[in-house]
Formats: structure tokens, sequence, C-alpha cells
């Protein structure tokens, strides 16, 4: 199976532009969750949701669904890089 | 010239990331003065294309009044130095408004004009890092997750 060549573990690395911080980065299992990452990243940046925003992925330009493995979105890749985006849920 | 010097380099500084990000996604972004001599180097012309509709263009035009302190002034026009009050120019998108030619989102100047308590808590403007950068790509966010078609 393909699955098996790619290497177990994948650099990720996730960008925030409105944070003075340096991107978050790591070497993850392909089987964590985008959720993990997410959280790891909101804790990277000292950010948190709240009644006026909601914080996701973005990989290629696309809102990650929290429950997709890093995995599959890397495909045959060694490394993943997202966009932490604060989604403005009022006005 | 209707921006600072400080602000002058700020934006010259963080626009290299901002280019690198809409080119990377179809788009385009071009200070004023460099469309045309007597151009103002406080308004930027960016173009952006929505992930799920790529053969569509849409511009907007940012205008900074110091840089990073105060949100721009972003509208929707219909082209480089183009009009802000054309409604088929305007993409749908939840907070941008064609009626009123005006976006109303906490990360632009006119989205704090209507909305005062924006300016408190974690709605506030936000001076760190690389602001430019981070509402173009809050709106290339909303354009590719949040389009529903161009204004008829």
């Amino acid at each position: 199976m393909a699955e098996e060549n790619h290497p177990k573990e994948i650099k990720v690395k996730v960008t925030f532009p409105a944070s003075p911080k340096h991107p978050y980065e790591d070497e993850d299992s392909r089987e964590k969750t985008v959720g993990t990452v997410l959280a790891a990243a909101m804790l990277h940046f000292e950010v948190h949701d709240d009644a006026q925003f909601s914080y996701v992925l973005s990989y290629e330009g696309e809102r990650q669904d929290p429950a997709t493995t890093i995995g599959s979105l890397a495909g045959h890749r060694e490394e993943i890089k997202f966009t932490l985006i604060k989604v403005i849920t009022s006005g | 010239m209707t921006l600072d010097r400080e602000s002058l380099l700020n934006l010259a500084a963080d626009e290299v990331a901002v280019a690198e990000f809409v080119n990377d996604r179809g788009g385009h972004i071009i200070r004023d003065d460099r469309v045309a001599e007597d151009g103002d180097p406080a308004i930027y012309w960016l173009t952006l294309q929505p992930r799920t509709a790529p053969d569509q263009k849409y511009f907007s035009r940012y205008q900074w009044f110091t840089y990073p302190y105060e949100p721009a002034s972003i509208t929707i026009v219909d082209g480089v130095r183009g009009s802000s009050h054309v409604r088929t120019a305007w993409p749908i998108i939840p907070g941008y408004r064609p009626d009123s030619f005006d976006i109303c989102r906490p990360f632009c100047r006119e989205g704090y004009q209507l909305h005062a308590e924006w300016r408190e808590g974690s709605t506030a403007w936000r001076t760190q890092g690389n602001p430019f950068l981070a509402v173009v790509q809050t709106m290339q966010d909303q354009f590719d997750n949040e389009y529903r078609g161009r204004v008829a």
C-alpha cells in the first residue's frame, strides 16, 4: 500500500501573522488530527475562541475539519503548512 | 503623501510577505505610487480570486493612515484605480455590503466606525506581527470559504 511508504512523522508548520511570535513548528505522527495541531498552535500563539471569533486551520485555502488527519492532507509530502485563521462570527 | 515616514517604512517591510501570499494564490498587489507618478503611497490595490471561482477577480483598495497603529480603509472597487461604487464589483460574502459600499468586519476602518464596541477586547485592532498580512489573509479566507458569487 502506498500509505505504508510514507514517513511516520511529518513536519508541521503553522503561521499566524497577527502574532509577533515565530510560526508554530513540530514533528507529528501522520495520524495526528488537525484539531490536535490547532489546539497546540493556539496555545503557542496564546489565542482562544470567544463569542466573537473562533480559530481554524487553513490548508491550501480551505478551512479544515478538526477530525481530519494531517497525513491524509499531506499525502506523500514530509511537511505540511497551515495558516491559523481567526474566523469572525459576529457582525 | 498622506503617510508619515515610520508608517511608510513599516508598510514597505510588511508588504513583501503580503505580495508573496497573494501571488501564491493567483492575486496581485500594487502600491498606488507604482501605478502612476501622482500615486499615493498610502494606497494599495489588491486583486483576489476565490479558491472555488478562480476565473473571478475582485479588486480592493486599501488606504492606510498610520501603520500599523490604525486599520486601513478597505473597499471593493471595479479595478486598479477604479470606482468603489459599482455593485457588480462586489462579492457575496457575509459582512461585505454592496448597498452601502463598505465592509462591516472588525479588520477595517469602516467596521470599527460602524461598531465602536469592536475597538475593545478580542475584536480590537492588533498592531503586533504583520497586521497588513493578517487582514489580507482574513479577506482571502473569506473569499475562499464564504464566497457565494458575484453581486448581480
